[in-house]
């Protein structure tokens, strides 16, 4: 089995004990709940407030949505998390203004401001890339002609020295043309530290992700899966999900190779020797069925 | 009322590492979606030529006609690459649907998606010459310009905006979003041609479709982080 595998020479240290920390401060989610319903009212008419968005929203799944004509505002009902798109400039195939759009370091700016603007707390995060929606456009056969229609300052966070991984964790501030705020993704669950745990080994991580099930039919002459990266840090769930805890894992990221397929790959590892059941008895997330590796 | 396809695949017999939540991704889709259910195939069952075009490529088993081109949305989730899906047998046709081989929206599929890495990777703009001939017809190509996770509710997701009456492209967009890190990026390929309109396309039911691009005139590639 090991000869499957190549490992990286040199395995971060334990972090030791760390901080676990809380994701919700909600005991229920529950309609029937008065201090959960307060709160989501609350949250709807601050962001209401400052979105300039009024109405009754509507409800879609784990989300309330309020829209007008062009613009939309999702709140994330498991989350702290909230989603405004002004549909006329984000994701768009074609640039209306001759305008230029901001270069990256203006972009920075105005997202920074843009956020403490519309009081969304970006204490916990900073600028981790500034990217481009680009299109990309053929007319029959003739060269595609590209445009870049809007950036995006996408922000990561971080619970104390660590990184906050996985799509809960992150805020995009998308700007258009002259530096119009296009789109604001903001998602994130207000954390509170709880009881420290016990953290386990890079090592033992990698003998778990080496057990996984998912690399038992790679035969080691055709086969190999190079280990690039290990990283240690805590699992933020999509934001409609419950999530009590954020997960600390190992991040592995591997590329997998076949005579057939080669691809890069993260797999994470929780990081604290949790069961599925204790995980439950804690009411950690919402399922914890793949609370091993995932 | 839309009618609905999906195959998956977790199996992959040694040719990939196996994946553990296409299964529930895709099914998630079915299950949510509003219309009629018409097919679902995984893992052994899910084949390469269920996606080509008969008589195309080699070889040239593509029975696209009885599957894919058969419905209104198809959605695939397993491996993939930009030489194109990637399946988990080899014996039916040679176990990848390979770009050269999908012609699409002849029969009837508008909305195609590849939830699986990398199937539109824009690669210097060469997305064009390699997916460019599978729209006959065929609206968008949604997928993913980088490599993406195993997720086991996009499909969910993506359908529950579309039932909302959000765009597809704003629903596959959103969709990803909250199932991914920035790290990755979305993207789609559409096709338009006179008095076509894709860019506004919906689900069948939910707001307005377009008349099929049966001869493309124009081709748009849109990309993205998460």
């Amino acid at each position: 089995m090991n000869e499957l595998f190549k490992l990286p020479e040199r395995l971060p240290k334990p972090p030791g004990k760390i901080a676990m920390f809380r994701a919700t401060r909600f005991a229920s989610m529950s309609s029937r709940d008065a201090t959960y319903t307060k709160n989501l009212a609350q949250r709807l008419r601050a962001a209401q407030r400052t979105f300039g968005l009024e109405g009754t929203p509507a409800t879609e799944g784990a989300r309330l949505v309020l829209r007008s004509e062009q613009v939309s505002l999702e709140l994330y009902a498991a989350s702290d998390s909230l989603w405004w798109t002004d549909h006329r400039l984000a994701c768009q195939e074609r640039v209306t203004s001759r305008e230029q759009l901001p270069d990256e370091g203006k972009a920075k700016k105005l997202a920074a401001a843009l956020l403490e603007q519309y009081g969304l707390d970006a204490k916990m995060a900073s600028v981790a890339s500034v990217t481009f929606i680009e299109a990309d456009v053929q007319s029959g056969d003739s060269k595609p002609r590209t445009t870049r229609t809007a950036v995006d300052v996408n922000y990561r966070f971080r619970l104390g020295e660590h990184p906050a991984m996985g799509p809960g964790a992150k805020i995009k501030v998308t700007l258009a043309s002259e530096g119009a705020p296009a789109q604001i993704v903001y998602f994130w669950r207000s954390p509170t530290k709880a009881a420290a745990a016990t953290v386990i080994s890079a090592t033992t991580a990698l003998e778990r992700f080496m057990r996984d099930p998912a690399f038992f039919h790679l035969r080691n002459k055709d086969a190999s899966v190079t280990v690039k990266d290990v990283t240690f840090g805590y699992y933020a769930m999509s934001p409609t999900d419950f999530q009590r805890l954020y997960v600390p894992v190992w991040a592995i990221d591997a590329t997998s190779q076949t005579r057939e397929l080669r691809y890069d790959f993260r797999r994470y590892v929780v990081a604290v020797d949790m069961t599925p059941e204790d995980a439950k008895r804690a009411d950690a997330v919402a399922n914890p069925r793949a609370c091993r590796l995932f | 009322m839309g009618t609905i396809g999906i195959e998956w695949v977790n199996k992959f017999h040694g040719r990939a590492s196996d994946l553990k939540n296409n299964d529930d991704n895709a099914r998630g889709f079915y299950n949510t979606l509003s219309g009629v259910r018409r097919f679902e195939y995984g893992d052994d069952l899910a084949w390469d030529r269920d996606f080509e075009q008969s008589g195309v490529g080699s070889p040239s088993a593509g029975t696209d006609q009885l599957y894919a081109d058969n419905v209104d949305i198809v959605f695939f989730s397993g491996h993939g690459s930009r030489s194109g899906a990637f399946f988990g047998i080899a014996d039916k046709d040679d176990g990848e649907a390979k770009p050269g081989e999908l012609r699409l929206g002849n029969l009837d599929c508008e909305w195609v998606i590849f939830d699986a890495c990398l199937v539109l990777e824009r690669d210097n703009l060469n997305v064009f010459n390699r997916l460019g001939g599978a729209f006959a017809g065929l609206h968008y190509m949604l997928g993913f310009d980088t490599t993406c996770g195993d997720s086991g509710d996009r499909g969910r997701k993506f359908a529950e905006r579309l039932n909302s009456g959000w765009s597809v492209r704003d629903a596959w967009i959103r969709a990803c979003t909250e199932t991914e890190g920035s790290d990755t990026n979305w993207a789609y390929l559409r096709a338009d041609a006179a008095g076509t309109n894709t860019f506004d396309d919906h689900w069948h039911g939910k707001g307005f479709v377009s008349a099929d691009p049966v001869s493309p005139t124009s081709r748009f590639y849109l990309r993205g982080a998460c």
